[in-house]
Protein backbone atom coordinates (compact mmCIF):
# COMPACT_ATOMS: atom_id res chain seq x y z
CA UNK A 1 0.00 0.00 0.00
CA UNK A 2 1.50 3.33 -1.12
CA UNK A 3 0.76 5.62 1.84
CA UNK A 4 2.23 8.72 0.20
CA UNK A 5 -0.11 8.26 -2.75
CA UNK A 6 -3.11 7.75 -0.46
CA UNK A 7 -2.16 10.82 1.58
CA UNK A 8 -1.93 12.93 -1.58
CA UNK A 9 -5.32 11.69 -2.84
CA UNK A 10 -6.90 12.42 0.56
CA UNK A 11 -5.49 15.94 0.44
CA UNK A 12 -6.88 16.76 -2.99
CA UNK A 13 -10.27 15.23 -2.20
CA UNK A 14 -10.51 17.19 1.05
CA UNK A 15 -9.95 20.40 -0.93
CA UNK A 16 -12.61 19.34 -3.46
CA UNK A 17 -15.07 18.38 -0.71
CA UNK A 18 -14.55 21.69 1.07
CA UNK A 19 -15.32 23.49 -2.21
CA UNK A 20 -18.40 21.35 -2.85
CA UNK A 21 -19.45 21.86 0.78
CA UNK A 22 -19.56 25.62 0.24
CA UNK A 23 -22.07 25.22 -2.58
CA UNK A 24 -24.09 22.24 -1.32
CA UNK A 25 -23.68 22.44 2.44
CA UNK A 26 -23.69 26.18 3.09
CA UNK A 27 -25.80 27.41 0.19
CA UNK A 28 -28.03 24.35 -0.28
CA UNK A 29 -27.34 24.00 -4.02
CA UNK A 30 -26.84 20.31 -4.79
CA UNK A 31 -24.52 20.52 -7.76
CA UNK A 32 -23.50 17.42 -9.71
CA UNK A 33 -21.03 19.36 -11.84
CA UNK A 34 -18.07 19.36 -9.45
CA UNK A 35 -16.07 16.89 -11.54
CA UNK A 36 -16.32 19.33 -14.46
CA UNK A 37 -14.33 21.92 -12.53
CA UNK A 38 -11.89 19.25 -11.40
CA UNK A 39 -11.40 18.41 -15.09
CA UNK A 40 -11.25 22.04 -16.22
CA UNK A 41 -8.53 22.74 -13.64
CA UNK A 42 -6.56 19.66 -14.68
CA UNK A 43 -6.87 20.29 -18.43
CA UNK A 44 -6.04 24.02 -18.39
CA UNK A 45 -2.98 23.39 -16.20
CA UNK A 46 -1.79 20.46 -18.33
CA UNK A 47 -2.23 22.24 -21.65
CA UNK A 48 -0.50 25.42 -20.49
CA UNK A 49 2.41 23.54 -18.89
CA UNK A 50 2.91 21.12 -21.77
CA UNK A 51 2.21 23.27 -24.81
CA UNK A 52 3.23 26.75 -23.62
CA UNK A 53 5.90 25.91 -21.02
CA UNK A 54 4.03 27.75 -18.27
CA UNK A 55 5.36 27.36 -14.77
CA UNK A 56 3.00 25.40 -12.46
CA UNK A 57 1.85 28.35 -10.38
CA UNK A 58 1.04 30.46 -13.44
CA UNK A 59 -0.78 27.54 -15.08
CA UNK A 60 -2.71 26.86 -11.87
CA UNK A 61 -3.68 30.53 -11.57
CA UNK A 62 -4.94 30.48 -15.16
CA UNK A 63 -6.91 27.30 -14.34
CA UNK A 64 -8.45 29.05 -11.32
CA UNK A 65 -9.50 32.02 -13.45
CA UNK A 66 -10.83 29.79 -16.24
CA UNK A 67 -12.74 27.60 -13.82
CA UNK A 68 -14.30 30.56 -12.00
CA UNK A 69 -15.42 32.06 -15.32
CA UNK A 70 -17.05 28.77 -16.37
CA UNK A 71 -18.68 28.52 -12.92
CA UNK A 72 -20.87 31.47 -13.94
CA UNK A 73 -22.85 28.98 -16.02
CA UNK A 74 -23.69 26.96 -12.88
CA UNK A 75 -24.44 30.21 -11.04
CA UNK A 76 -26.83 31.18 -13.80
CA UNK A 77 -28.58 27.80 -13.39
CA UNK A 78 -28.79 28.32 -9.62
CA UNK A 79 -30.40 31.74 -10.06
CA UNK A 80 -32.79 30.60 -12.78
CA UNK A 81 -33.68 27.06 -11.66
CA UNK A 82 -34.93 25.46 -8.47
CA UNK A 83 -34.83 22.01 -6.86
CA UNK A 84 -34.84 19.06 -9.23
CA UNK A 85 -34.39 21.24 -12.31
CA UNK A 86 -31.16 22.67 -10.90
CA UNK A 87 -29.81 19.16 -10.24
CA UNK A 88 -30.79 18.00 -13.73
CA UNK A 89 -29.13 21.07 -15.24
CA UNK A 90 -25.89 20.38 -13.36
CA UNK A 91 -25.98 16.71 -14.44
CA UNK A 92 -26.45 17.86 -18.03
CA UNK A 93 -23.58 20.36 -17.65
CA UNK A 94 -21.37 17.58 -16.29
CA UNK A 95 -22.18 15.28 -19.22
CA UNK A 96 -21.66 18.11 -21.74
CA UNK A 97 -18.27 19.01 -20.25
CA UNK A 98 -17.24 15.34 -20.40
CA UNK A 99 -18.43 15.23 -24.02
CA UNK A 100 -16.31 18.30 -24.84
CA UNK A 101 -13.20 16.84 -23.16
CA UNK A 102 -13.76 13.51 -24.90
CA UNK A 103 -14.64 14.71 -28.40
CA UNK A 104 -12.71 17.95 -28.92
CA UNK A 105 -9.62 16.03 -29.98
CA UNK A 106 -7.70 18.95 -31.52
CA UNK A 107 -7.53 20.67 -28.13
CA UNK A 108 -7.92 18.01 -25.42
CA UNK A 109 -6.47 15.04 -27.36
CA UNK A 110 -9.77 13.23 -26.74
CA UNK A 111 -9.79 9.72 -25.34
CA UNK A 112 -5.97 9.46 -25.67
CA UNK A 113 -5.66 12.06 -22.92
CA UNK A 114 -2.72 14.37 -22.27
CA UNK A 115 0.52 12.61 -21.37
CA UNK A 116 3.99 13.77 -20.36
CA UNK A 117 2.72 16.64 -18.24
CA UNK A 118 5.84 18.26 -16.70
CA UNK A 119 6.56 17.93 -12.99
CA UNK A 120 6.31 20.91 -10.65
CA UNK A 121 9.49 22.97 -10.41
CA UNK A 122 10.14 25.97 -8.18
CA UNK A 123 13.25 27.63 -6.74
CA UNK A 124 15.38 25.00 -8.50
CA UNK A 125 13.49 22.14 -6.83
CA UNK A 126 11.68 19.49 -8.85
CA UNK A 127 8.93 17.35 -7.31
CA UNK A 128 9.41 13.75 -8.38
CA UNK A 129 8.14 11.27 -5.80
CA UNK A 130 4.73 10.67 -4.21
CA UNK A 131 6.13 11.92 -0.92
CA UNK A 132 7.17 15.22 -2.55
CA UNK A 133 3.66 15.68 -3.87
CA UNK A 134 2.07 14.65 -0.57
CA UNK A 135 4.08 17.39 1.19
CA UNK A 136 3.33 19.88 -1.57
CA UNK A 137 -0.40 19.01 -1.42
CA UNK A 138 -0.39 19.42 2.36
CA UNK A 139 0.68 23.06 1.91
CA UNK A 140 -2.40 23.73 -0.21
CA UNK A 141 -4.58 21.82 2.21
CA UNK A 142 -3.35 23.82 5.21
CA UNK A 143 -3.92 27.11 3.36
CA UNK A 144 -7.41 25.97 2.30
CA UNK A 145 -8.38 24.90 5.84
CA UNK A 146 -6.99 28.15 7.30
CA UNK A 147 -9.02 30.18 4.78
CA UNK A 148 -12.07 28.08 5.55
CA UNK A 149 -11.67 28.63 9.30
CA UNK A 150 -11.42 32.37 8.72
CA UNK A 151 -14.36 32.19 6.35
CA UNK A 152 -16.50 30.59 9.05
CA UNK A 153 -16.15 33.70 11.20
CA UNK A 154 -17.31 36.10 8.48
CA UNK A 155 -20.87 37.36 7.91
CA UNK A 156 -20.58 36.15 4.30
CA UNK A 157 -21.01 32.53 5.38
CA UNK A 158 -24.02 33.39 7.54
CA UNK A 159 -25.68 34.98 4.51
CA UNK A 160 -25.04 31.78 2.55
CA UNK A 161 -26.68 29.78 5.35
CA UNK A 162 -29.66 32.10 5.31
CA UNK A 163 -30.02 31.55 1.54
CA UNK A 164 -29.94 27.80 2.16
CA UNK A 165 -32.49 27.91 4.99
CA UNK A 166 -34.87 30.49 3.56
CA UNK A 167 -33.98 32.28 0.35
CA UNK A 168 -37.00 34.57 0.52
CA UNK A 169 -35.97 35.65 4.03
CA UNK A 170 -32.48 36.54 2.79
CA UNK A 171 -33.99 38.59 -0.05
CA UNK A 172 -36.34 40.36 2.36
CA UNK A 173 -33.31 41.38 4.45
CA UNK A 174 -31.93 43.14 1.38
CA UNK A 175 -29.30 40.56 0.46
CA UNK A 176 -28.44 40.25 -3.20
CA UNK A 177 -28.93 36.48 -3.40
CA UNK A 178 -27.79 36.20 -7.03
CA UNK A 179 -24.49 37.92 -6.21
CA UNK A 180 -23.86 35.50 -3.34
CA UNK A 181 -24.66 32.51 -5.53
CA UNK A 182 -22.27 33.75 -8.21
CA UNK A 183 -19.43 34.34 -5.76
CA UNK A 184 -19.83 31.08 -3.82
CA UNK A 185 -19.84 29.06 -7.05
CA UNK A 186 -16.72 30.90 -8.20
CA UNK A 187 -14.90 30.25 -4.90
CA UNK A 188 -15.87 26.56 -4.94
CA UNK A 189 -14.79 26.15 -8.57
CA UNK A 190 -11.42 27.77 -7.75
CA UNK A 191 -10.82 25.31 -4.91
CA UNK A 192 -11.80 22.36 -7.09
CA UNK A 193 -9.62 23.64 -9.96
CA UNK A 194 -6.62 23.78 -7.59
CA UNK A 195 -7.18 20.08 -6.86
CA UNK A 196 -7.44 19.40 -10.59
CA UNK A 197 -4.10 21.14 -11.20
CA UNK A 198 -2.40 19.12 -8.45
CA UNK A 199 -3.96 15.89 -9.75
CA UNK A 200 -2.66 16.55 -13.29
CA UNK A 201 0.96 17.27 -12.34
CA UNK A 202 1.05 14.38 -9.86
CA UNK A 203 -0.09 11.79 -12.42
CA UNK A 204 1.74 13.38 -15.40
CA UNK A 205 -1.23 12.12 -17.42
CA UNK A 206 -4.93 12.89 -17.57
CA UNK A 207 -7.82 11.66 -19.67
CA UNK A 208 -11.56 12.46 -19.61
CA UNK A 209 -12.51 9.25 -17.74
CA UNK A 210 -11.25 10.82 -14.49
CA UNK A 211 -13.87 13.58 -14.75
CA UNK A 212 -17.16 11.78 -15.31
CA UNK A 213 -20.54 11.98 -13.62
CA UNK A 214 -19.38 9.09 -11.38
CA UNK A 215 -16.69 11.39 -9.99
CA UNK A 216 -19.29 14.06 -9.22
CA UNK A 217 -21.41 11.47 -7.45
CA UNK A 218 -18.36 10.40 -5.45
CA UNK A 219 -17.87 14.03 -4.34
CA UNK A 220 -21.53 14.37 -3.34
CA UNK A 221 -21.26 11.02 -1.47
CA UNK A 222 -18.24 12.40 0.40
CA UNK A 223 -20.08 15.43 1.68
CA UNK A 224 -23.26 13.45 2.39
CA UNK A 225 -21.54 10.81 4.52
CA UNK A 226 -19.41 13.28 6.45
CA UNK A 227 -22.11 15.87 6.71
CA UNK A 228 -22.35 19.37 5.35
CA UNK A 229 -22.18 22.88 6.70
CA UNK A 230 -18.97 22.46 8.69
CA UNK A 231 -15.27 21.63 8.32
CA UNK A 232 -14.99 18.16 9.79
CA UNK A 233 -17.74 16.50 7.69
CA UNK A 234 -16.08 16.86 4.27
CA UNK A 235 -12.69 15.88 5.75
CA UNK A 236 -14.20 12.67 7.15
CA UNK A 237 -16.04 11.96 3.88
CA UNK A 238 -12.90 12.42 1.77
CA UNK A 239 -10.82 10.15 4.05
CA UNK A 240 -13.55 7.48 4.07
CA UNK A 241 -13.97 7.32 0.30
CA UNK A 242 -10.28 7.49 -0.56
CA UNK A 243 -9.46 4.72 1.91
CA UNK A 244 -12.42 2.54 0.87
CA UNK A 245 -10.82 1.12 -2.35
CA UNK A 246 -7.72 0.23 -0.34
CA UNK A 247 -9.83 -1.98 1.95
CA UNK A 248 -11.74 -3.47 -0.98
CA UNK A 249 -8.40 -4.72 -2.35
CA UNK A 250 -8.23 -7.19 0.54
CA UNK A 251 -11.41 -8.91 -0.70
CA UNK A 252 -10.50 -11.76 -3.07
CA UNK A 253 -12.37 -10.53 -6.18
CA UNK A 254 -11.24 -9.34 -9.62
CA UNK A 255 -10.37 -5.66 -10.19
CA UNK A 256 -13.55 -5.18 -12.29
CA UNK A 257 -15.66 -6.62 -9.49
CA UNK A 258 -13.76 -4.45 -7.01
CA UNK A 259 -14.64 -1.34 -9.04
CA UNK A 260 -18.30 -2.44 -9.20
CA UNK A 261 -18.35 -3.08 -5.45
CA UNK A 262 -16.88 0.37 -4.86
CA UNK A 263 -19.61 2.01 -6.97
CA UNK A 264 -22.27 -0.07 -5.18
CA UNK A 265 -20.98 1.26 -1.88
CA UNK A 266 -21.22 4.85 -3.21
CA UNK A 267 -24.81 4.14 -4.24
CA UNK A 268 -25.69 2.51 -0.92
CA UNK A 269 -24.14 5.46 0.90
CA UNK A 270 -26.45 7.85 -0.92
CA UNK A 271 -29.52 5.70 -0.13
CA UNK A 272 -28.69 5.00 3.52
CA UNK A 273 -27.52 8.49 4.43
CA UNK A 274 -30.63 10.13 2.96
CA UNK A 275 -32.85 7.52 4.65
CA UNK A 276 -31.27 7.23 8.11
CA UNK A 277 -28.82 10.07 8.66
CA UNK A 278 -29.71 13.04 6.46
CA UNK A 279 -27.21 15.31 8.23
CA UNK A 280 -24.29 12.87 7.81
CA UNK A 281 -22.04 11.79 10.66
CA UNK A 282 -20.78 15.25 11.58
CA UNK A 283 -22.98 17.63 9.59
CA UNK A 284 -24.85 20.67 10.81
CA UNK A 285 -27.31 20.83 7.96
CA UNK A 286 -30.00 18.20 7.41
CA UNK A 287 -30.97 17.37 3.82
CA UNK A 288 -34.74 17.04 3.67
CA UNK B 1 -30.08 7.22 -47.11
CA UNK B 2 -32.68 9.73 -45.90
CA UNK B 3 -35.36 7.01 -45.86
CA UNK B 4 -33.06 4.75 -43.83
CA UNK B 5 -32.36 7.57 -41.33
CA UNK B 6 -36.11 8.20 -41.12
CA UNK B 7 -36.70 4.53 -40.29
CA UNK B 8 -33.96 4.63 -37.61
CA UNK B 9 -35.61 7.78 -36.21
CA UNK B 10 -38.97 6.00 -35.92
CA UNK B 11 -37.38 2.98 -34.21
CA UNK B 12 -35.38 5.03 -31.70
CA UNK B 13 -38.40 7.32 -31.18
CA UNK B 14 -40.52 4.30 -30.25
CA UNK B 15 -37.95 2.93 -27.78
CA UNK B 16 -37.44 6.37 -26.24
CA UNK B 17 -41.21 6.89 -26.01
CA UNK B 18 -41.63 3.68 -24.00
CA UNK B 19 -38.88 4.68 -21.56
CA UNK B 20 -40.17 8.25 -21.31
CA UNK B 21 -43.82 7.25 -20.84
CA UNK B 22 -42.76 4.94 -18.00
CA UNK B 23 -40.65 7.70 -16.49
CA UNK B 24 -43.43 10.26 -16.87
CA UNK B 25 -46.11 8.07 -15.28
CA UNK B 26 -43.84 7.31 -12.32
CA UNK B 27 -42.85 10.97 -11.95
CA UNK B 28 -46.49 12.05 -12.03
CA UNK B 29 -47.52 9.58 -9.34
CA UNK B 30 -44.53 9.65 -7.00
CA UNK B 31 -42.88 13.04 -7.68
CA UNK B 32 -39.59 11.12 -7.75
CA UNK B 33 -37.15 11.92 -10.52
CA UNK B 34 -36.71 8.19 -11.04
CA UNK B 35 -33.12 7.78 -12.30
CA UNK B 36 -33.25 4.14 -11.15
CA UNK B 37 -35.49 3.61 -14.20
CA UNK B 38 -32.25 3.23 -16.19
CA UNK B 39 -31.06 0.48 -13.85
CA UNK B 40 -34.29 -1.47 -14.39
CA UNK B 41 -33.93 -0.99 -18.17
CA UNK B 42 -30.55 -2.72 -17.96
CA UNK B 43 -31.59 -5.43 -15.50
CA UNK B 44 -34.54 -6.43 -17.75
CA UNK B 45 -32.17 -7.11 -20.65
CA UNK B 46 -29.55 -8.96 -18.63
CA UNK B 47 -32.06 -11.15 -16.81
CA UNK B 48 -33.87 -11.88 -20.10
CA UNK B 49 -30.55 -12.88 -21.69
CA UNK B 50 -29.60 -14.98 -18.64
CA UNK B 51 -32.86 -16.95 -18.61
CA UNK B 52 -32.83 -17.36 -22.38
CA UNK B 53 -29.33 -18.85 -22.32
CA UNK B 54 -30.21 -21.05 -19.35
CA UNK B 55 -33.34 -22.54 -20.92
CA UNK B 56 -32.45 -22.69 -24.62
CA UNK B 57 -31.41 -26.35 -24.47
CA UNK B 58 -34.46 -27.39 -22.47
CA UNK B 59 -37.46 -25.86 -24.26
CA UNK B 60 -38.39 -24.84 -27.79
CA UNK B 61 -37.50 -21.31 -28.99
CA UNK B 62 -41.02 -19.87 -28.54
CA UNK B 63 -41.42 -21.23 -25.01
CA UNK B 64 -37.94 -19.99 -24.07
CA UNK B 65 -38.72 -16.46 -25.29
CA UNK B 66 -42.06 -16.27 -23.46
CA UNK B 67 -40.69 -17.74 -20.21
CA UNK B 68 -37.59 -15.52 -20.30
CA UNK B 69 -39.72 -12.45 -20.93
CA UNK B 70 -42.09 -13.28 -18.08
CA UNK B 71 -39.26 -14.02 -15.65
CA UNK B 72 -37.37 -10.83 -16.60
CA UNK B 73 -40.51 -8.74 -16.10
CA UNK B 74 -41.24 -10.44 -12.76
CA UNK B 75 -37.69 -9.68 -11.57
CA UNK B 76 -37.86 -5.98 -12.39
CA UNK B 77 -41.34 -5.73 -10.86
CA UNK B 78 -40.10 -7.33 -7.62
CA UNK B 79 -37.18 -4.89 -7.62
CA UNK B 80 -39.42 -1.84 -8.14
CA UNK B 81 -41.71 -2.95 -5.30
CA UNK B 82 -38.59 -3.30 -3.11
CA UNK B 83 -37.40 0.18 -4.16
CA UNK B 84 -40.78 1.70 -3.31
CA UNK B 85 -41.02 -0.13 0.00
CA UNK B 86 -37.48 0.49 1.26
CA UNK B 87 -36.47 3.74 -0.44
CA UNK B 88 -39.24 5.92 -1.89
CA UNK B 89 -42.10 5.24 0.53
CA UNK B 90 -40.15 6.18 3.69
CA UNK B 91 -39.09 9.43 2.00
CA UNK B 92 -42.66 10.15 0.90
CA UNK B 93 -43.92 9.57 4.46
CA UNK B 94 -41.32 12.06 5.73
CA UNK B 95 -42.34 14.55 2.99
CA UNK B 96 -38.76 14.72 1.73
CA UNK B 97 -38.15 17.19 -1.10
CA UNK B 98 -37.93 15.89 -4.71
CA UNK B 99 -34.21 16.66 -5.01
CA UNK B 100 -33.40 14.41 -2.05
CA UNK B 101 -35.54 11.64 -3.58
CA UNK B 102 -33.52 12.12 -6.77
CA UNK B 103 -30.30 11.51 -4.84
CA UNK B 104 -31.75 8.29 -3.40
CA UNK B 105 -32.86 7.22 -6.85
CA UNK B 106 -29.37 7.90 -8.16
CA UNK B 107 -28.02 5.69 -5.37
CA UNK B 108 -30.42 2.91 -6.37
CA UNK B 109 -29.33 3.26 -10.00
CA UNK B 110 -25.68 2.80 -9.04
CA UNK B 111 -26.43 -0.23 -6.91
CA UNK B 112 -28.49 -1.90 -9.69
CA UNK B 113 -26.05 -1.24 -12.53
CA UNK B 114 -23.03 -2.28 -10.52
CA UNK B 115 -24.76 -5.47 -9.43
CA UNK B 116 -24.96 -6.27 -13.13
CA UNK B 117 -21.29 -5.41 -13.77
CA UNK B 118 -20.29 -7.36 -10.65
CA UNK B 119 -21.94 -10.58 -11.86
CA UNK B 120 -21.82 -10.22 -15.67
CA UNK B 121 -18.78 -7.96 -16.25
CA UNK B 122 -18.54 -4.74 -18.24
CA UNK B 123 -18.77 -6.34 -21.68
CA UNK B 124 -21.90 -5.83 -23.67
CA UNK B 125 -24.36 -8.58 -24.58
CA UNK B 126 -26.22 -9.20 -27.83
CA UNK B 127 -29.71 -10.66 -27.74
CA UNK B 128 -30.12 -11.43 -31.41
CA UNK B 129 -28.28 -14.45 -32.72
CA UNK B 130 -28.39 -13.57 -36.38
CA UNK B 131 -29.68 -10.71 -38.51
CA UNK B 132 -32.61 -11.64 -40.69
CA UNK B 133 -34.20 -9.16 -43.03
CA UNK B 134 -37.87 -8.42 -43.15
CA UNK B 135 -37.37 -6.30 -46.26
CA UNK B 136 -34.35 -5.00 -48.12
CA UNK B 137 -33.92 -3.01 -51.35
CA UNK B 138 -31.71 -0.20 -52.67
CA UNK B 139 -33.35 2.53 -50.51
CA UNK B 140 -34.12 0.83 -47.24
CA UNK B 141 -33.27 -2.19 -45.13
CA UNK B 142 -35.66 -3.31 -42.40
CA UNK B 143 -34.48 -6.07 -40.12
CA UNK B 144 -36.87 -8.44 -38.38
CA UNK B 145 -36.03 -6.91 -34.99
CA UNK B 146 -36.89 -3.42 -36.30
CA UNK B 147 -40.21 -4.73 -37.59
CA UNK B 148 -40.96 -6.32 -34.21
CA UNK B 149 -39.95 -3.11 -32.36
CA UNK B 150 -42.31 -1.14 -34.60
CA UNK B 151 -45.32 -3.41 -34.05
CA UNK B 152 -44.79 -4.07 -30.32
CA UNK B 153 -43.73 -0.48 -29.62
CA UNK B 154 -46.72 1.13 -31.31
CA UNK B 155 -49.04 -1.34 -29.52
CA UNK B 156 -47.48 -0.47 -26.15
CA UNK B 157 -47.77 3.27 -26.79
CA UNK B 158 -51.45 2.75 -27.66
CA UNK B 159 -51.88 0.62 -24.52
CA UNK B 160 -50.36 3.42 -22.44
CA UNK B 161 -52.82 5.95 -23.89
CA UNK B 162 -55.67 3.58 -22.99
CA UNK B 163 -54.19 3.05 -19.52
CA UNK B 164 -54.16 6.83 -19.02
CA UNK B 165 -57.94 6.84 -19.61
CA UNK B 166 -58.60 3.81 -17.36
CA UNK B 167 -59.62 4.19 -13.72
CA UNK B 168 -55.99 3.58 -12.63
CA UNK B 169 -54.80 6.27 -15.04
CA UNK B 170 -57.40 8.70 -13.70
CA UNK B 171 -56.27 7.89 -10.14
CA UNK B 172 -52.65 8.58 -11.12
CA UNK B 173 -53.64 11.93 -12.62
CA UNK B 174 -55.58 12.71 -9.45
CA UNK B 175 -52.71 11.97 -7.07
CA UNK B 176 -50.33 13.89 -9.33
CA UNK B 177 -52.37 17.03 -8.58
CA UNK B 178 -52.65 16.54 -4.82
CA UNK B 179 -52.27 13.51 -2.56
CA UNK B 180 -54.50 15.10 0.07
CA UNK B 181 -57.41 15.92 -2.23
CA UNK B 182 -57.14 12.49 -3.89
CA UNK B 183 -57.29 10.81 -0.46
CA UNK B 184 -60.39 12.83 0.42
CA UNK B 185 -62.03 11.46 -2.71
CA UNK B 186 -61.30 7.91 -1.52
CA UNK B 187 -58.29 7.15 -3.71
CA UNK B 188 -55.75 4.83 -2.14
CA UNK B 189 -52.59 6.84 -2.77
CA UNK B 190 -50.15 4.08 -1.85
CA UNK B 191 -51.80 1.51 -4.14
CA UNK B 192 -51.92 4.05 -6.96
CA UNK B 193 -48.20 4.71 -6.50
CA UNK B 194 -47.55 0.96 -6.78
CA UNK B 195 -49.69 0.73 -9.95
CA UNK B 196 -47.79 3.63 -11.55
CA UNK B 197 -44.41 2.15 -10.60
CA UNK B 198 -45.37 -1.30 -11.90
CA UNK B 199 -46.78 0.02 -15.18
CA UNK B 200 -43.82 2.36 -15.76
CA UNK B 201 -41.39 -0.48 -15.02
CA UNK B 202 -43.29 -2.82 -17.37
CA UNK B 203 -42.79 -0.27 -20.16
CA UNK B 204 -39.09 0.30 -19.48
CA UNK B 205 -38.42 -3.44 -19.19
CA UNK B 206 -39.99 -4.15 -22.57
CA UNK B 207 -38.21 -1.13 -24.08
CA UNK B 208 -34.88 -2.52 -22.87
CA UNK B 209 -35.52 -5.99 -24.25
CA UNK B 210 -36.65 -4.59 -27.62
CA UNK B 211 -33.55 -2.38 -27.76
CA UNK B 212 -31.39 -5.37 -26.84
CA UNK B 213 -32.60 -7.09 -30.00
CA UNK B 214 -31.54 -4.10 -32.10
CA UNK B 215 -28.01 -3.36 -30.80
CA UNK B 216 -25.38 -4.71 -28.39
CA UNK B 217 -26.25 -3.74 -24.82
CA UNK B 218 -23.85 -2.52 -22.12
CA UNK B 219 -24.60 -2.11 -18.40
CA UNK B 220 -23.95 1.65 -18.43
CA UNK B 221 -26.46 2.63 -21.12
CA UNK B 222 -29.28 3.08 -18.61
CA UNK B 223 -28.28 6.55 -17.40
CA UNK B 224 -28.10 8.07 -20.90
CA UNK B 225 -31.51 6.80 -21.99
CA UNK B 226 -33.14 7.79 -18.69
CA UNK B 227 -31.80 11.32 -18.88
CA UNK B 228 -32.85 11.56 -22.53
CA UNK B 229 -36.30 10.30 -21.49
CA UNK B 230 -36.32 12.94 -18.75
CA UNK B 231 -35.51 15.56 -21.40
CA UNK B 232 -38.49 14.30 -23.41
CA UNK B 233 -40.76 14.46 -20.35
CA UNK B 234 -39.63 18.02 -19.61
CA UNK B 235 -40.05 19.10 -23.24
CA UNK B 236 -43.40 17.36 -23.63
CA UNK B 237 -44.72 18.51 -20.29
CA UNK B 238 -45.12 16.09 -17.40
CA UNK B 239 -48.91 16.01 -17.63
CA UNK B 240 -49.26 15.22 -21.31
CA UNK B 241 -48.51 11.69 -22.51
CA UNK B 242 -49.08 12.73 -26.11
CA UNK B 243 -46.63 15.59 -25.60
CA UNK B 244 -44.06 13.13 -24.21
CA UNK B 245 -44.38 10.84 -27.26
CA UNK B 246 -44.17 13.83 -29.61
CA UNK B 247 -41.05 15.17 -27.89
CA UNK B 248 -39.44 11.70 -28.02
CA UNK B 249 -39.79 11.75 -31.78
CA UNK B 250 -38.37 15.31 -31.89
CA UNK B 251 -35.34 14.13 -29.89
CA UNK B 252 -34.95 10.99 -32.01
CA UNK B 253 -35.06 13.20 -35.12
CA UNK B 254 -32.36 15.50 -33.70
CA UNK B 255 -30.20 12.51 -32.73
CA UNK B 256 -30.52 10.67 -36.03
CA UNK B 257 -30.47 13.57 -38.49
CA UNK B 258 -27.74 15.53 -36.70
CA UNK B 259 -25.22 12.91 -37.86
CA UNK B 260 -25.58 14.47 -41.31
CA UNK B 261 -23.95 17.68 -40.03
CA UNK B 262 -21.97 16.77 -36.89
CA UNK B 263 -19.93 13.67 -35.94
CA UNK B 264 -21.86 10.87 -34.19
CA UNK B 265 -19.79 11.29 -31.00
CA UNK B 266 -21.20 14.82 -30.46
CA UNK B 267 -24.84 13.73 -30.67
CA UNK B 268 -25.19 12.97 -26.95
CA UNK B 269 -23.70 16.36 -26.07
CA UNK B 270 -26.20 18.00 -28.42
CA UNK B 271 -29.11 16.21 -26.69
CA UNK B 272 -28.05 17.61 -23.30
CA UNK B 273 -27.65 21.09 -24.79
CA UNK B 274 -31.28 20.80 -25.93
CA UNK B 275 -32.22 19.76 -22.37
CA UNK B 276 -30.46 22.79 -20.88
CA UNK B 277 -32.10 25.10 -23.40
CA UNK B 278 -35.56 23.71 -22.61
CA UNK B 279 -35.30 23.77 -18.82
CA UNK B 280 -33.79 27.24 -18.82
CA UNK B 281 -36.27 28.86 -21.18
CA UNK B 282 -39.37 26.62 -21.25
CA UNK B 283 -39.81 25.34 -17.72
CA UNK B 284 -43.35 24.10 -18.44
CA UNK B 285 -42.17 22.16 -21.49
CA UNK B 286 -42.44 23.14 -25.13
CA UNK B 287 -45.89 21.62 -25.45
CA UNK B 288 -47.60 22.83 -22.33
CA UNK B 289 -50.81 21.21 -21.21
CA UNK B 290 -53.88 23.41 -21.01
CA UNK B 291 -54.63 24.06 -17.33
CA UNK B 292 -57.14 26.13 -15.44
CA UNK B 293 -55.69 29.50 -14.48
CA UNK B 294 -55.98 28.92 -10.72
CA UNK B 295 -54.00 25.64 -10.90
CA UNK B 296 -51.02 27.10 -12.76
Amino acid sequence: MNWEHILFMIEIYIIISLGANLVSGYTGLLSFANASFFGIGAYITSMLMKNFDFNFFLAMSSAMIGSSLISFVISYFSVKLKDVYFIVATIAFQIISFGVLYNWESVTEGSRGISEIPNVQFFGLQLLTSLDYALFGSLFLIITIACFRYFQTTPYLRVLESIRDRELGAISLGKNVSKYKFTVNAIASILIAISGSLFAVYNNYIDPTSFTLNESILIISMILIGGTGNLIGPIFGACFFVLLPEFIRFIPISSTQGASLQMMIYGLTLILMVRFKPNGFFGKYRFQ
Amino acid sequence: MIIQILLNTIISGIILSLVALGFGIIFKATKVFHIAHGGLYVIAVYSFSYFRNMMEDVFSVGVVLILSLLLALIIIKVIIIGIEFFVYKPLYIRSISPEISLISSLGVYFVLVNLITFFFGNEGIILKDEISFFMTNEWITITNSEFIIFIVGISLIALTMLFDRSSSGVDINAISDSYLVAMNYGINVQNTRYIALLFGTFLVGLAGILKGYEVAFEPNVGMAITLTAAVAVIIGGVYSLKGIVFSCFILATIENFSVLIIPQSWVETLTYLVLLFVILFFDNGLISNKMRVETR
